[in-house]
Formats: structure tokens, C-alpha cells, sequence
């Protein structure tokens, strides 16, 4: 369990005293996945460093299972930060050292012998998936690889807490999912507390059970994920959580559209580019005589065409007018749905 | 064929020899203390590892100091010291004591600069696995930073080449010597366009073998 107590962290700089993180208490229970979500400068940063006390807090209380850390002599502190793994947004992995080499840095820190380590080495690449790639160099791997490699060496001195700086926020969406997935099943097969700071809500919404939200060093809002996502209070909240288009909410948009128009039919129309150039709805809509008014709409213009989707209403219709309107769209590329 | 003649090549044989000896014992030295010198201006800067302001500013000055005195001077003022330790101020021997006065304040610097190019997120993460400052010295400052060292070798092993033409004046012997007293003094263009060469040659071979050896361990 991690327990920060009226965390306070003042920088002092020589015109002025920045204030990163102010006043914070925050409890981390035991094999939680803990989100720590703000924009940049929130000191979310700072806040993820006092927990390994990369940076020493001004005032507060750090409580690690149990134990003071504000006591530890700085001997017993770099023991006791073998125990807390941590990965970064830029992996920082040493170009000198192969991938092995790599993971095995912080088994030599710890002082095993040879063969320990490379036995253990090779248990870390196995679990995350790196099996045949021990020899590259990092420069020789792609993002998603890199920060495989960055948490196989966080795990390494099998760790109770491993600390997640932006850990997915250099990479793309389908590499953020896999390094997500494996991260909530080193969570669930160890038992691992996970912290993560991030500025992306899917990454909260995706593997965390619990939340905070930073702004300008303080935690503005704190609680279960689904509860913060349902009713978002603070200003910062609401502002993040209008950010992602996700199932969810959509979800939620359609169950309102579904209440307000309760006769005839709803679509869901997607268009996911390449027919910006024409008219379709209204070319739909000319065709089939069919009456229809448009509800909802999210329509990005993109290099690769309009992207996003449009939802329309149609109160009396027969079938064969709504089946002609349908065909008429998807034969132009546009996803139907009906809602 | 005349030209041929003019030269002696057991004489030119012995400055190369000489310039060879004082260049690479001096290297040796220069590059060992520099090194130390570096690590210690580093770890003790404002955000190091060690950091100590009052240190840092002190050898800092020396440093500083030492570089900026031109080396032709350089010479003359540490001939007392020379005498002291070497016995002689003459020969190739006598030379060292000031090559490697020169050439450390010179490679502390551009190790300084080579640990300063060392990616902190890399000091940061080691940071986190508990490691020692010493072990993040040798196991990760050193290490990540070999190639900017190494071209610092080349770069002053170099510069100490055309220190050694310099100590040749003084008498030093060498092939900056050689040039001076028989190419320039007594007009024998035959050693002058000789000795030059061979500086030439020696300075392409070590600047070549350098950025081999940079190319071959660079990673990145």
C-alpha cells in the first residue's frame, strides 16, 4: 500500500518558487492499476517521482507498506527502490547495451551472480515477448519493443510497485493497446500495484481501476474510474472526459437519441473518408423521396476525406424507401448502423 | 634524385621516433587524468551527482587557466617543474611534463562535453533501479558515452602531434625539430617537405583510425 500524506513539492529557482505538487494525499491500495491523469505542468510528474524519491518531497509523508520513507538513509532507499520498477514515455534504455544487456542492468545493480541474472534475463523475455530479439541493439527496435524491453528491466528485481511515466504516450494506438494488455496482465498474473501518469483518458478508462485528476499541483478529483467518468465535477474533469470518443459514449448518446426520438428508425452513419467530394445524404435523401433530419454530427475533414459520423432521423418511411436510402450510402462507402 | 640525397633517413628515422614516443606517452597520461578531471567537473555541476559547487568552481578555473595559456609559454614557465622530476629540460622526455599539462585541461573539456550529451532519462532510470552513483558512472556514464570520448582522443592526440612541433623549437628533438633546425635554419627543403609529410601522415592515420573505432562501437 502507498500512502502519500500532504505531499507538498516546492522547486526553488532563482527568480521563483514553483509549487509542483501541493498538498496531495492519495492512498494506493495493494495490486491496484492507479491513474494519475493531468495536462502537462499539472505535476503529475513530480508527483510519480516522489513515490520512488527520485525527488524528495518539501513537506509530507511517504508510506510504503507500512514504512516511513522520509527516515530512509539513502543506502536503504536504493534498496528499497529495487522493489519499485519504473518505465518512461522515452524508454530510456542504453544504446550502448543490447536488449539483454539491457535487462540485465538492474540485476547488476542488485548484485547477482552471472548465471542468476541470465537466467532471470531470459524468464523477463519470455514474459514479454521479446524471445529471439535479446541480441539487438535498441536502435534496431521499433516503439512498442522499446518500451517491452523498458518494462521486462522494471520487473527485473521483481518489484511491488512499478511506476508508469507516460508510458505509452510516444507510441501508436495499436502499440498503446498491446503494451496496455501487457501491462494489465503482469498486474493481474503478479499482483503488481501499478501507477500510471498519462494524459490520455483511453489509457485510464482501458486498465485503471482508479483515478486522479491533477491540475496545477493539487488533486482536483479522486475516485473509481466508472464514478469519475459518469459524473465528472471538476472543470479539468469534464474537459477530459468530453475528449475521448470511445464505446461509452457512445453509448450513452445513443440511449439519449433513443429517448428523445422514440418513433421511427435511427442511424448511425460513419463515414471514414474517401467520399467527401459528394453529397451523399442529400443525393440519398433525392433518390428515395424519404424525409430525414440529421441529429447528431462529428465530421472531420482529413487529408483521406471526411471522417466521423452523423446521426440522422427517420420518422415515417416505408421499408423499401429505407432499405433503397441504406444501399444508396453503403454503396458509397458510408457505414450504416441502425440504433 | 638530388633531392633524395639531401635527406638522412637515419636522422629522420630518430624524429619520427621521438615525435612518436612524446605524442603517445603524453596521450596516454592526458587521457587517464583528463578523464578523472572530466568525471569530477561533471559530477560535481549543479544538477551531478556529486554536486559541489565550490569544487566544481575551482577546478573549473584551473582548467580554464591551463587552456588559456598558449603552449609555446606553456613550456617555458613549467621547465622548472621539467627539471625537477624529468632532470633535463632537453630532449623528448622533457617535452612530456608540458604536453601533458596542455593536453589534460583539453580532454577534460571535451569529456565534459561528452557526458553532457548522455541522455539524463538513461542516469534518471538508473536512478530508479537503486544503482550507486559510482555505478552509474562506470555502468552507464562511461559506456554511453564511448564514442564522444574516443573521438576526444583522436582530436587531442592530434593536437599533441603539432604540440610536439612546437616543443621541437624549444629541444625537444622530433620531427617538428627536425623541420625547424635542418628544413628552416640550414634551407634544406628535402627534411622540410619530408617531416612535414610524415606529421601529415601520422595525424591521417590517427584521425582515420579514430573514426573507425567511433563507427564501429556507436550504436545508435
Amino acid at each position: 500500500m502507498i500512502e502519500l500524506k500532504n505531499i507538498s513539492k516546492t522547486f526553488n529557482t532563482r527568480k521563483l518558487d514553483i509549487h509542483a505538487v501541493k498538498d496531495v494525499s492519495v492512498t494506493i491500495n495493494e495490486g491496484e492499476i492507479f491513474g494519475i491523469v493531468g495536462y502537462s505542468g499539472a505535476g503529475k510528474s513530480t508527483l510519480v517521482r516522489i513515490i520512488n524519491q527520485l525527488e524528495k518531497q518539501s513537506s509530507g509523508q511517504l508510506i510504503i507498506n507500512n514504512e516511513d520513507f522520509s527516515t530512509l538513509s539513502n543506502k536503504e532507499l536504493r534498496k528499497k527502490r529495487q522493489k519499485i520498477g519504473m518505465i518512461f514515455q522515452h524508454f530510456n534504455l542504453l544504446w550502448s547495451r543490447t536488449v539483454f544487456k539491457n535487462i540485465e542492468l538492474p540485476l547488476e545493480i542488485a548484485g547477482l551472480d552471472k548465471k542468476q541474472r541470465s537466467e532471470r534475463v531470459n524468464e523477463l523475455i519470455k514474459l514479454v515477448g521479446l524471445e529471439g530479439r535479446e541480441d539487438s541493439f535498441p536502435s534496431q527496435l521499433s516503439g512498442g519493443q522499446k518500451q517491452r524491453v523498458g518494462i521486462a528491466r522494471a520487473l527485473a528485481n521483481d518489484p511491488d510497485i512499478l511506476l508508469c511515466d507516460e508510458a505509452t504516450s510516444a507510441l501508436d494506438p495499436d502499440t498503446t493497446e498491446s503494451i496496455l494488455d501487457l501491462l494489465s496482465q503482469i498486474n493481474e498474473d503478479l499482483g503488481i500495484t501499478i501507477v500510471m501518469i498519462t494524459h490520455q483518458m483511453e489509457v485510464v478508462q482501458k486498465i485503471c481501476q482508479k483515478v486522479a485528476i491533477m491540475s496545477d499541483g493539487y488533486i482536483v478529483e479522486m475516485g473509481n474510474v466508472k464514478d469519475v467518468f459518469a459524473h465528472p465535477k471538476h472543470e479539468v474533469t469534464k474537459r477530459f472526459v468530453q475528449n475521448i470518443d470511445s464505446g461509452k459514449n457512445i453509448e450513452r448518446i445513443q440511449k439519449e437519441l433513443k429517448e428523445l426520438y422514440p418513433n421511427g428508425e435511427i442511424l448511425r452513419l460513419t463515414f471514414t473518408g474517401g467520399n467527401s467530394d459528394k453529397p451523399i445524404i442529400a443525393n440519398a435523401i433525392y433518390k428515395t423521396k424519404l424525409l430525414v433530419s440529421i441529429l447528431d454530427s462529428n465530421i472531420n475533414h482529413t487529408k483521406l476525406g471526411a471522417i466521423g459520423f452523423t446521426y440522422i432521423h427517420i420518422e415515417n418511411g416505408s421499408e423499401n424507401q429505407i432499405n433503397e436510402f441504406v444501399n444508396y450510402l453503403v454503396s458509397n462507402d458510408v457505414k450504416v448502423e441502425v440504433v | 634524385m638530388n633531392f633524395i640525397k639531401k635527406i638522412d633517413f637515419n636522422q629522420l628515422l630518430t624524429a619520427l621516433n621521438e615525435t612518436l614516443y612524446m605524442s603517445f606517452t603524453s596521450l596516454i597520461f592526458a587521457t587517464i587524468i583528463g578523464l578523472l578531471i572530466g568525471i569530477l567537473l561533471f559530477v560535481t555541476q549543479s544538477d551531478g551527482l556529486y554536486k559541489n559547487k565550490f569544487v566544481n568552481r575551482i577546478v573549473d578555473i584551473i582548467v580554464n587557466v591551463l587552456r588559456a595559456v598558449p603552449f609555446i609559454i606553456l613550456m617555458i614557465l613549467v621547465m622548472p617543474f621539467t627539471k625537477a622530476i624529468v632532470g633535463t629540460i632537453l630532449g623528448a622526455s622533457a617535452a612530456i611534463p608540458s604536453l601533458i599539462i596542455a593536453a589534460v585541461p583539453f580532454y577534460a573539456r571535451l569529456c565534459v562535453i561528452a557526458f553532457t550529451e548522455v541522455d539524463k532519462g538513461t542516469i534518471e532510470a538508473s536512478k530508479s533501479m537503486g544503482a550507486t552513483n559510482w555505478q552509474i558512472i562506470y555502468k552507464v556514464l562511461l559506456p554511453e558515452s564511448l564514442p564522444a570520448l574516443i573521438s576526444g582522443i583522436t582530436v587531442t592526440g592530434i593536437s599533441l602531434i603539432s604540440y610536439t612541433a612546437m616543443a621541437g623549437a624549444i629541444g625537444s628533438g622530433g620531427l617538428g625539430n627536425l623541420a625547424y633546425m635542418y628544413g628552416w635554419v640550414r634551407r634544406n627543403n628535402a627534411v622540410l617537405y619530408s617531416a612535414t609529410l610524415i606529421i601529415l601522415i601520422i595525424v591521417l592515420v590517427i584521425q582515420g583510425l579514430g573514426d573507425y573505432i567511433v563507427k564501429k562501437i556507436d550504436k545508435r
